[in-house]
């Protein structure tokens, strides 16, 4: 019985993550000398900060960062752990430098392989408020399902299982890409019948993503995928979704000064397009995303030019 | 010779006890297997009668048209009779039959070691493998007695011609503190014979090891392999009943801290491209072994990785190796020849013609580490990837209670980590040799001249082609710079030849060795260059290079000829 549980960074998924926990009555350690946190929108008796030290006596944590310092801090974190722990992150990016998912960071920067993603359309403000809601735990090993089960399901909260970690991870990241698309289509009002053709046929490149990183192509259609994109168009919207919304109406490239998610997407986006060949994997999507956040093309003409492709069976 | 100390040690491992230890192997396996196989016909609904009805219908399904000389436990009537008789037996009858043939079976795999016969070995085969292995002693060979002796002498010293190198200081040490499990790449029935020499003059303990059981048909094989510890793996046999009977036995010889030594590979390399795609199933086997010494011993014993890559000029079989990769690759064209290691004309071919050439064949030991994949030092403690010492013993307790326990989706997890850090350590130290880049180099000037044809297409129609000097020489002096770039940023290795000496040298060397030994040559060097003949053999040699992500394309515009 897992009763004691660690949150190292912070982000959406961690709040969502904190609340979650508390429902289930477990203890919550809360590390925050790495990274200041935001509002956990929970009373402060509910959660313990605690040192980085005190992480090596949790078995289970759950980890978010964004990308620029995950790996400064998992670093770190890897001086507590051992085999024995459990980390479970919950970052829909990858590192620039190299396109490391943050699994992969947290197999080479701690001592631990027993790791997991956490993702699927978990709203904190769902969470928050009560309302029931559900999410995928991707990991290799069968104990870190059974303990993210434990710790998290309940009569507000699905915990679904995949074993395709690297297809959890680039789905989640590529439902972002998608999400930016969209926002684009409802600021420039091109219409439902088109959100949809987007939203189907960004599915359909999905699978092809995920299948070029040796993940299983059907992933894309779990909660990590198709979960995440209908989550992040929905309202309240994703900043993924709201950054290509501002890109359509501002008729511009997207700025330094709009924050933290802009200048990821803008660094994820342009590193994937170089980096990746589009052309052979047919990621038209992503490579129109790509030319709209380096201002090389207007939201009309990357429009334009998916509406031009060709069409052939489905 | 530095390791002359190392090897008294040698004469202290566990192996030489395995003869004394034998009737309690074979007792703890057949237990062992035994009971696990009570447990999974109770826990997965697959009763004792189905798994030896399913024994006994893939091996008359076999045995039906299985020519092959190897001896067979039973012969296809007992199983047939087998079969009939099972739907009359009662369940203890069943779980008795069972045992039996559990214990047939282990019989059977269970090898043996004489110390003797070791000692025997140590000195023979040097001189048996000097003369596949080397050269220049040919000419050295009896015109007097004196002549005679010291021919003798030169030929036992196979050291010249196989070069022993890598992390061997650290093996040495790792032996003494824990058990070792040695995973070579594999491309030739040679290997096994090499490895133990390799293995001894190294100064590093003998091993026990899997071998094919087609090998025993070779009655002096037998004779050494019944007697060396090697343990007799039957690759026909699929039926579960035989394959969890042979992992249990790798586990326990593992757990009772015999080192050994398997091809995780599979089999030879039909390609000649290193090993990527690697089985695992006998790795598993360590970490079980490991498991059970801390549960039942209370103390962890160590088991240490040790990839070795083994680097010839010339494959014996390669031809029928490429012959077989070919017709499973690319279609009907290609034919399955018998096997050149059972042909001792060519055996004796192959000594001969090899004989005339300097040094062959490299062996590099690479990085070992622990069971989990984690780097080692010289005194056996574990690191992460950051260099942060790692407790192993962690990796085994479960995640919630903290106690040390078997996790089979776990340890499989664990195992396939490990499995790609093998697939990496033989791309790092996969050692390149004159032969693989000279074959690469003009395999694919030729592909160059039909840029629309698929490699099928080239076998088909471009043999006996030219390929011109100053085309070779612009390109080898180009890829040897990008190939050397390659080794200093740790991708791969270059042998010491390559490395030092200059491109035309390299390409002399590399094109005898094209010359010596396969019927027709390979390649015929003409005034104004080379003809091309075995095209499907030039592409072998030169897959060892493909398994890199080398653009020729672009390097050949770089040549600039």
């Amino acid at each position: 019985m897992i009763d004691r549980v660690g949150l190292v960074g912070w982000g959406a998924h961690l709040k969502a993550v904190a609340h979650l926990l508390d429902y289930n009555d477990r203890e919550v350690y809360v590390v925050d000398e790495l990274f200041s946190s935001g509002d956990w929108d929970m009373d402060d008796d509910k959660l313990e900060f605690v040192d980085l030290e005190a992480v090596s006596d949790l078995p289970l944590v759950f980890f978010e960062a964004p990308m620029q310092s995950a790996r400064q801090i998992a670093s770190r974190l890897g001086d507590c752990l051992s085999g024995r722990h459990a980390v479970v992150h919950a970052s829909r990016s990858l590192e620039v430098s190299g396109l490391q998912t943050l699994s992969g960071i947290l197999e080479e920067e701690t001592p631990t392989r027993r790791i997991g993603f956490l993702t699927g359309p978990i709203h904190s403000d769902d969470i928050t408020a009560g309302r029931a809601g559900s999410g995928v735990c991707a990991s290799h090993f069968p104990e870190v399902h059974r303990m993210v089960e434990q710790v998290l399901e309940s009569d507000r909260f699905l915990v679904y299982r995949t074993d395709d970690l690297i297809g959890a991870e680039v789905s989640a990241i590529y439902s972002r890409i998608l999400a930016v698309a969209m926002g684009m289509a409802r600021q420039l009002g091109l219409g439902n019948s088109l959100e949809a053709t987007l939203f189907s046929r960004g599915l359909s490149e999905m699978t092809r993503f995920v299948d070029h990183w040796g993940g299983v192509a059907d992933t894309a259609f779990g909660l990590g995928g198709c979960g995440n994109l209908k989550a992040d168009v929905l309202e309240p919207v994703a900043p993924a979704f709201e950054l290509g919304r501002w890109v359509a109406k501002e008729q511009m490239a997207p700025e330094g000064s709009l924050g933290e998610v802009a200048r990821d997407m803008k660094s994820l986006v342009s590193v994937m397009v170089e980096k990746i060949d589009t052309q052979k994997n047919e990621l038209n999507i992503l490579e129109s995303v790509g030319y709209l956040v380096s201002g090389e093309r207007t939201p009309d003409e990357a429009m334009d030019r998916l509406l031009t492709l060709p069409t052939d069976y489905e | 010779m530095s390791h002359l100390k190392s090897k008294d040690m040698t004469m202290e491992a566990p192996l030489f006890g395995f003869n004394e230890d034998r009737d309690y192997l074979v007792d703890e396996v057949t237990r062992r297997a035994y009971s696990r196989f009570l447990g999974q016909s109770r826990q997965e609904d697959q009763t004792v009668g189905y798994i030896l009805n399913d024994a006994a219908y893939r091996e008359v399904e076999r045995l039906e048209n299985d020519q092959t000389p190897e001896e067979e436990i039973w012969p296809r009537q007992k199983w047939l009779e087998t079969a009939k008789k099972l739907a009359r037996l009662s369940e203890s009858e069943k779980c008795t039959l069972l045992k039996e043939l559990i214990e047939t079976y282990v019989e059977d795999i269970a090898g043996s070691f004489h110390p003797w016969t070791y000692r025997l070995a140590t000195r023979a085969v040097p001189i048996g493998l000097g003369m596949l292995f080397k050269a220049q002693d040919l000419g050295t060979l009896p015109g007097n007695i004196v002549d005679a002796m010291s021919g003798l002498k030169n030929l036992r010293d196979l050291s010249e011609r196989v070069v022993l190198e890598g992390e061997i200081d650290k093996l040495q040490h790792l032996a003494e503190r824990g058990t070792l499990i040695f995973v070579p790449t594999h491309s030739s029935n040679l290997d096994s014979i090499l490895m133990g020499w390799a293995l001894y003059d190294a100064g590093l303990p003998p091993v026990t090891y899997g071998a094919g059981k087609n090998l025993y048909t070779n009655p002096v094989m037998a004779f050494f392999m019944n007697r060396l510890g090697a343990y007799k793996v039957d690759r026909r046999l699929k039926h579960d009943l035989y394959k969890q009977t042979l992992k249990t036995y790798s586990e326990v010889i593992v757990e009772r801290g015999y080192h050994s030594l398997f091809f995780p590979g599979g089999g030879r390399s039909r390609s000649n491209k290193v090993e990527s795609d690697l089985k695992l199933g006998l790795l598993g086997t360590g970490i079980r072994a490991y498991i059970n010494n801390l549960l039942n011993e209370g103390r962890e014993q160590p088991v240490y990785v040790c990839p070795v890559t083994i680097n010839y000029n010339l494959v014996l079989e390669g031809e029928s190796m490429i012959k077989a990769h070919l017709r499973r690759e690319g279609g009907r064209r290609y034919f399955l020849e018998d096997d050149e290691f059972f042909d001792y004309s060519t055996v004796v071919r192959f000594a001969m013609n090899t004989m005339q050439m300097a040094s062959t064949t490299v062996i590099r030991f690479g990085d070992p580490f622990d069971i989990f994949g984690n780097a080692v030092d010289a005194s056996g403690t574990s690191y992460d990837r950051e260099g942060r010492p790692v407790d192993r013993t962690t990796y085994v307790q479960s995640t919630e209670a903290g106690e040390i326990c078997h996790d089979e989706l776990r340890d499989r997890e664990y195992t396939r980590y490990t499995g790609k850090k093998i697939a990496k350590s033989y791309k790092e130290n996969t050692v390149l040799m004159p032969t693989g880049i000279v074959a690469y180099l003009l395999f694919e000037l030729l592909r160059e001249k039909f840029p629309e044809w698929d490699v099928y297409k080239v076998f088909r129609l471009a043999n006996d082609n030219m390929v011109r000097w100053y085309k070779i020489k612009a390109f080898l002096t180009v890829l040897l710079d990008h190939l050397k770039d390659l080794e200093d940023r740790g991708i791969l290795r270059l042998s010491s030849f390559v490395r030092h000496r200059p491109p035309d040298d390299v390409l002399e060397q590399g094109l005898d060795y094209l010359q010596v030994y396969h019927v027709p040559q390979m390649v015929e060097t003409l005034m104004n260059g080379v003809v091309l003949h075995k095209l499907d053999l030039l592409y072998y040699y030169g897959n060892r290079l493909r398994t890199y992500d080398i653009d020729a394309d672009a390097l050949m515009t770089r040549a600039d000829y």
